[in-house]
């Protein structure tokens, strides 16, 4: 290996330095810019400039997927194989590729200028199948890799809303476009406790899966007491089959800016950070833009600046613990809780996180007050939604519905499933969601109706599965996924998702074992009842709605554990 | 402030901040652990001393959940008894206990088996012997985090190891795989002493076990040879 | 699984800690060390030595047979003999009276100025009164003295004139209650550090501020929220600086200054001089940083000083500690828990050796000698005729030594220490030793001073044998053997009690009483002397020790002392004027040599060199600054000769950080590159402790083949 030219790092990294052990993931992208990977010289470079113990800069390169400690290509090319691709026959795309260069996927070119991955969900499962080549998205990629577009992916957004998705679909909405901050404008017109009783009585629920009233989570950090409070932009979007925050953030940053403002605020924080998801870098230079015009009408500074982080890769840093070790520069490993993020989030300090989708509801609260805004939505499930509809359908994209909409209702939308077959099966909420079948179509999209059937709602995803589709296929790629993407600290889910991964692979295979059946119920209860945290906690979710469905694709037919 | 609820059934009385897990040993319940230990930081990682808290979706560890007015707790409801043997039966599935008699006795307590998991990845690896003082056999390594805490802020403030890998995949590791004298390690041994299953071991005992001699003990050349001097 | 045949409790053998150890033993081989979490001294924790540096017990060379020199060695003519064949394996009998023969003929010859003993820090305390009392009881001498003189004998003379005590004040532990507190003259990572760990709690755990006062950039100063470095030997300058500043300022606690100490306007005039700007003259470290070290000490709730070498090793050792004993007076930071003036004691046992007067001035207590009622009540403990017992101050070691001539010191007894190590400039304490008459060595392997004996007694490491080590808290612990003796060694006080059984019959002299059953009756007798121990039973400190002073059964020890008052009465503040360091650096000796000790290592090497702990560090080092490594053109892991006007040695350089700009360090642990070589023996006039810690070298590149062992290199990650 040749040497190393360390002075070329230090330029990259300075800015990073006075933050110390917080600049840690920011400067190893940093330092991966200038050299390609991150060699064991520049890592310990990194670590002495920040003042990081060795053995945790290391631990952190080795957590993150987008981290290398061994050289890589100069390109390169992240296929996804995660559920929406693989309908469009993303492994094919991937072998194809291999093959056309001659390497195994996870391999380098001996000439080391390119690498190609499978990656897990990419967020651009309306265009699938799809990549990322270096920072830039390519899609709607034809089986033979002649067609397909490549760097700022387009919006494609349906009504019949568009209120939260009024800007989208056109490219990134300049601020001048976007127009003032009404909604902050009137907030600051208000007392805090007068937002924070707004928002309550607004009823609106976090958009991100977790589903916590919005309202009371803001009032708790309002009451808490620290040296310094934070506000914190989930942008972290990794759910299989979820890209609603992709489009909100490309095309109506301000949006997203106005709603951190509003919340900062209301709360009394200082401080906001937007965590993005490592596999969206194309969308970087438009917020970082979109931030700056913020600085210069004013709406940000002294009093409340944005900054923005980005993910290495790492599904588990969008739980909001895991999220706020990131920020701090460790590996992504969830806390447990209590104490919340209200009184203990962001360095210990009383914080608010939320959704990207849920910062969008803010402004239009405020502007309409509670009552206006209930104009949309049901009683429990108050509001317009964004649902991610891709898979076999006529038409995927992203939908803006009023809550109540049924099912049935959205696939209509969405020109029904595609190619004039039945359905077989609709992913909902994503890898951590249930399957969900005819049955259930005329059931209401809204928090209460799901539940009330067994169905969770999660971040909005609608994976259509058609009646030619193995279902067994699907449960693999689940498997797969949460094996890959389980940080490793609790052991239901750090051995559970291997185990049922292994047993999920047997039964693709058509090899079931004897035993497999209640084994992979045992597994499945016990990540459910017992994980530390959200991950862990749906790893199972839709294998054992599978289990309830499907029994005969798991060889035996036993009776299901509840 | 003395708390009163339900345990078991049974009415027991904490004190402000007690754990679940203080009052139940104090009642003389029995709840497993694996990586809770007085000395270091409780992580409620193993989720071996899990219960169940009526009104709770998930079960609750009791190492840290806190002991609350009117609580309702099972230690061994069904749910959680299922839990406890799934837990050590992919324990078993995983790695090595041959070296962790506690965890062995659990397995019986819970009927749980050895070989519940067929075809299953274990986590192996060979024994590292890369300095006189201890061994690190990773195969016998459950990630209870004990070590690399002791190492860190609950002890030594030294942070020689931390973890490598993700998930499944998940060993404790040195930066960029160096040797335990090339880190910052000062070799106190505080990682030997709350290791729970043999995985860390002093060298001493693990030659004897290998079948050594004291008398070759004592005058082993611990294979590090002196080498050329190097700039 | 190996299943122990037995867990016993003990105490470590290494350094003041003294932490718990559980020693597993199989077939009569320890083999592993655990320590209890409830350890009230070290919670859990243990250091390298500690836990993994038991090893030497069971080296192939650790001699455990009688041996007596085949040829029979002159005064003037000695040599040293490290190997086997030089010495003749003997029966207990034939070497106790060859000891005996010789000791009674020269003290019948030359008298009681004759004989002189050096008793051992590491050994117990039982071993240390016994010899203490052998050469006072029978040979009517006061020339007994051990190691503290190389180490604390400079904080143990001021705190005798301040207050009347010479230990730490409060507990080591009681750090975590510090808000500030002042570590300086001590690496303590690597010489305590089992008490850094709790140091670093109480920063990162408890808020407390910690300021370090050192010339090298020591572990703990990462930590710190100040480092102050100064010049070795400023000490003076800087603490007297901040007495300036906390009586100019008027930080001063009154209430104290004025119920409970004295002598304080002589002070104050001395004080005058002692600006922050005079001491950033002469120690360089800036007057501000003076300044906001002193306010922040002085407006503490609850402040302590740590300290060690860096203030006691020096020609003026005693002005150091008093120096900074001045700052507790003025500010009232001592007599209350989470306070104190807390000199850390390095050996496992140098409390307790000195506490059972292993001093050329102090019986046990700390008694004078020269103090007619004193020398009563030990002569009524040992059945000694009245006026027996000598009034005469003794020797120190080095003098001991230096005295090592016709009509001076002719026969020496040395119990596990090693002069030819420990001492300073060692091509004259070779000289010395060479002109001995009779030597006999007691320890357990024959190293560099060993190697000049006349008889080797081979007595039991820590673990054959029963007693108790005080450590540097004051607390009284037990040492309890872990498998019997190997070969035919024994435990030190059997061998000592049975010479002096035989000296006593050659003497004619009626018995001072040696024939104990177990070590307790050893300490019982010594506590019914010193009201100290008067407390201290086995079955007292069965489980936890017991902290001194314990006056009587019921006492359940004292971890704090002087709260109501000092022993002397008040605490006395003395006048103290700046007396360099005596040997400053020149166009030819440009820099400051300072020397010290490292985590893997202890002392002289006489375990450490052989145990696993000399693998992890095989060479010694110096430690030179980039700054004055790229002028000298040397590079890390250069060969390089460090020479002062006294000896030289030759080692790789480290270039590294933790040293400052003028200032090399060497640790002093390597004989084939003995520190001491080049160290200087003036030494301080009152505490007579060398000057270790700053003398003028020159460094300068050296070839590979000038290193004594030149394949040997250290490769080690830790800081």
């Amino acid at each position: 290996m040749s040497e190393i030219d360390l002075t070329k790092l230090k330029p990259a990294i300075e800015k990073y330095i006075p933050l110390g052990r917080s600049g840690l993931l920011p400067a190893l992208h940093a330092a991966q810019n200038v050299y390609g990977w991150l060699p064991e010289p520049v890592a310990a470079e990194v670590g002495r400039y920040l003042r990081v113990p060795l053995a945790d800069v290391h631990g952190v390169i080795e957590f993150y997927s987008m981290f290398y400690n061994k050289p890589v290509g100069k390109k390169i090319i992240r296929v996804c194989t995660d559920q929406a691709c693989a309908l469009r026959s993303a492994d094919g795309l991937l072998k194809h590729l291999c093959s056309h260069h001659g390497i195994e996927p996870g391999q380098t070119t001996e000439d080391l200028s390119l690498t190609i991955e499978a990656s897990p969900c990419l967020g651009l499962c309306e265009q699938a199948p799809v990549a990322l080549v270096d920072d830039g998205a390519e899609t709607n990629i034809s089986s033979d890799f002649r067609n397909y577009e490549l760097g700022i992916p387009r919006s494609i957004v349906h009504g019949p809303l568009k209120i939260l998705t009024a800007n989208c679909g056109n490219g990134t909405t300049s601020l001048k476009k976007y127009g003032e901050y009404t909604g902050l404008k009137k907030a600051k017109g208000m007392s805090r406790i007068e937002i924070i009783e707004e928002v309550k009585a607004s009823g609106l629920i976090g958009r991100g899966g977790a589903a916590f009233p919005t309202g009371i989570k803001g009032e708790g950090a309002e009451r808490a007491i620290g040296d310094q409070k934070y506000v914190v932009c989930n942008a972290d979007e990794s759910e299989p089959g979820t890209f609603k925050d992709r489009v909100l953030l490309n095309d109506d940053p301000h949006r997203v800016i106005e709603g951190m403002c509003i919340t900062a605020y209301a709360v009394g924080a200082t401080k906001g950070y937007l965590y993005i998801r490592g596999e969206y870098p194309y969308i970087v230079p438009a917020l970082e833009n979109a931030l700056q015009e913020a600085r210069e009408a004013g709406y940000l500074g002294k009093h409340f600046d944005i900054e923005i982080r980005v993910g290495a890769g790492a599904y588990i840093c969008g739980e909001e613990t895991a999220l706020f070790e990131s920020i701090e520069g460790k590996r992504g490993f969830p806390r447990v809780k209590p104490p919340f993020p209200t009184t203990h989030g962001l360095f210990g300090e009383p914080t608010v996180i939320n959704n990207v989708e849920t910062l969008c509801n803010l402004p239009l609260i405020i502007l309409e007050g509670a009552q206006g805004y209930r104009k949309y939505g049901t009683e429990k499930s108050p509001g317009p939604k964004l649902f991610c509809v891709s898979g076999d359908v006529a038409k995927p994209g992203l939908y803006e519905v009023s809550f109540g909409a049924t099912m049935r209702e959205l696939l209509d939308l969405a020109g029904g499933v595609a190619n004039e077959k039945k359905l077989k099966a609709v992913l909902l909420g994503g890898a951590a969601g249930a399957f969900a079948t005819e049955a259930h179509l005329d059931i209401k999209l809204t928090f209460e109706d799901l539940r009330a059937a067994g169905l969770p709602l999660g971040s909005g995803v609608v994976l259509v599965y058609d009646e030619t589709r193995d279902m067994r296929d699907a449960l693999q790629r689940i498997g797969h996924f949460f094996a890959h993407e389980s940080c490793g600290k609790c052991y239901p889910c750090q051995i559970g998702t291997q185990r049922q991964k292994e047993i999920l692979e047997r039964v693709a295979e058509g090899k079931v074992l004897e035993g497999d059946f209640v084994r992979l119920q045992d597994v499945g209860w016990t990540m459910t009842d017992a994980s530390l945290c959200g991950l862990g906690q749906t790893a199972a979710s839709a294998v054992l709605s599978a289990m309830k469905l499907w029994p005969e694709l798991f060889g035996e037919n036993a009776k299901v554990n509840s | 402030m003395t708390i009163t609820f339900l345990m078991d059934g049974k009415e027991v009385t904490a004190q402000d901040g007690q754990t679940l897990l203080d009052v139940a040993r104090e009642n003389g319940i029995d709840i497993p652990t694996i990586c809770f230990h007085e000395a270091t930081t409780a992580n409620a990682l193993c989720r071996i001393c899990v219960v169940e808290v009526e009104g709770m979706r998930t079960l609750q560890p009791s190492c840290i959940v806190q002991a609350g007015v009117n609580m309702k707790v099972q230690t061994r409801s069904e749910k959680v008894v299922r839990a406890r043997k799934t837990i050590l039966e992919m324990l078993a599935s995983t790695m090595d206990l041959s070296d962790a008699p506690d965890i062995l006795t659990m397995m019986d307590d819970y009927g749980a088996s050895r070989e519940r998991f067929p075809g299953a990845e274990r986590r192996e690896s060979d024994v590292k012997d890369d300095n006189p003082m201890y061994i690190r056999d990773y195969s016998k390594c459950l990630l209870c985090w004990r070590c690399v805490q002791v190492c860190a802020d609950d002890a030594q403030y030294t942070y020689a190891i931390n973890f490598e890998g993700r998930g499944f995949e998940t060993q404790i590791g040195t930066f960029f795989e160096k040797s335990i004298p090339e880190t910052t390690c000062v070799m106190c041994g505080q990682c030997v002493g709350v290791c729970p299953t043999g995985a860390l071991k002093p060298k001493r005992e693990y030659m004897l076990e290998q079948g050594k001699t004291p008398a070759e003990i004592s005058v082993m050349n611990t294979g590090r040879k002196q080498r050329k001097a190097k700039k | 699984m190996i299943k122990a045949d037995r867990v016993v409790t003990s105490t470590c053998p290494y350094c003041g800690v003294g932490c718990t150890l559980q020693l597993h033993v199989k077939d009569d081989f320890i083999f592993k060390v655990t320590t209890p979490f409830e350890s009230p001294v070290n919670h859990g924790n243990l250091c390298v030595k500690g836990r993994f540096g038991y090893d030497y017990i069971y080296h192939p060379k650790r001699v455990t047979t009688p041996l007596i020199r085949k040829t029979r060695q002159e005064a003037g003519k000695r040599t040293q003999a490290f190997d086997l064949s030089e010495w003749r394996e003997v029966s207990w009998d034939e070497a106790l009276d060859y000891v005996a023969d010789n000791l009674v003929r020269i003290y019948k010859r030359d008298g009681s100025d004759a004989m002189a003993v050096y008793c051992c820090a590491k050994a117990t305390n039982e071993d240390n009164y016994v010899l203490q009392k052998m050469y006072r009881a029978l040979f009517r001498t006061n020339n007994v003295d051990h190691c503290t003189r190389l180490c604390h004998a400079g904080s143990v003379v001021a705190l005798q004139q301040a207050v009347g005590s010479s230990a730490m004040s409060n507990t080591a532990s009681q750090v975590v209650m510090n808000d500030v507190f002042i570590v300086t003259g001590s690496n303590t990572s690597e010489n305590h550090p089992i008490i850094a760990l709790q140091m670093k709690e109480a920063v990162q755990k408890h808020g407390a501020k910690m300021i370090v006062i050192d010339p090298r950039r020591i572990d703990l100063v990462d930590m710190a929220e100040m480092w102050l470095p100064l010049k070795p030997g400023t000490n003076v300058p800087v603490f007297s600086a901040m007495a300036h500043v906390i009586v100019k300022e008027d930080l001063v606690n009154w209430d104290f200054v004025k119920n409970r100490t004295e002598n304080f306007d002589e002070f104050l005039e001395s004080l005058e001089k002692f600006t922050p700007e005079y001491a950033e003259e002469i120690s360089g470290v800036p007057a501000e940083d003076i300044r906001r070290a002193a306010r922040m000490y002085a407006t503490a709730k609850n402040a302590a000083i740590y300290w060690g070498m860096g203030i006691s090793q020096l020609s003026h050792g005693t002005a150091s500690a008093m120096a900074l004993i001045h700052l507790a007076f003025l500010t009232g930071h001592v007599g209350r828990d989470g306070t104190g003036l807390n000199p850390l004691r390095g050996q496992n046992n140098v409390q307790g050796a000195s506490d059972m007067g292993s001093m050329p001035f102090h019986y046990p207590g700390y008694m004078r000698v020269d103090n007619p009622d004193n020398r009563a009540k030990w002569e009524n403990a040992w059945n000694i005729e009245e006026g027996g017992l000598s009034l005469k101050l003794g020797l120190t070691t080095t003098e001991i030594l230096s005295n090592a001539h016709e009509g001076g010191i002719r026969a020496l007894y040395i119990m596990g220490e090693n002069p030819m190590m420990s001492e300073p400039n060692l091509n004259l304490t070779r000289h010395h030793m060479e002109q001995l008459e009779f030597i006999v060595a007691q320890d357990i392997f024959i190293n560099e001073s060993a190697a000049f004996a006349d008889v080797f007694l081979p007595a039991t490491p820590f673990a054959e044998k029963d007693g108790t080590f005080s450590n540097t808290d004051r607390r009284v612990q037990r040492v309890r053997a872990a498998h019997p003796p190997r070969g035919m060694s024994r435990p030190d006080w059997q061998i000592i009690c049975d010479i002096a059984l035989r000296i006593e019959s050659r003497l004619g002299l009626s018995t001072a009483h040696w024939a104990y059953s177990n070590p307790e009756e050893i300490l019982r007798e010594m506590g019914s002397v010193n009201p100290d121990y008067a407390g201290i039973t086995y079955d007292r400190i069965d489980k936890e020790g017991l902290i001194y002073p314990v006056p009587h059964m019921e006492h359940p020890g004292t971890p704090t002392l002087f709260k109501e008052s000092f022993p002397r009465g008040k605490g006395k503040f003395h006048a103290l004027d700046y007396v360099p360091v005596r040997e400053q650096v020149d166009d030819e000796y440009p820099f400051i040599l300072t020397t010290g000790r490292l985590l893997e290592h202890w002392h002289g090497g006489t375990m450490t060199r052989n145990s696993a702990l000399n693998e992890i560090y095989p060479e010694a080092r110096v430690e030179i600054h980039p700054a004055d490594a790229e002028i000298h053109g040397i590079r890390n892991g250069d060969p390089v000769k460090v020479q002062s006007r006294r000896g030289e040695v030759v080692v790789r350089a480290t270039v590294t950080e933790k040293t400052t700009v003028g200032v090399v360090f060497l640790p002093w642990h390597f004989h084939e590159a003995a520190a001491n070589l080049l160290t200087n023996d003036v030494l301080d006039p009152q505490a007579k402790i060398p000057e270790f810690k700053a003398c003028a070298v020159q460094v300068f590149p050296a070839r590979e083949s000038d290193l004594p062992n030149p394949e040997v290199v250290l490769d080690r990650g830790r800081y």
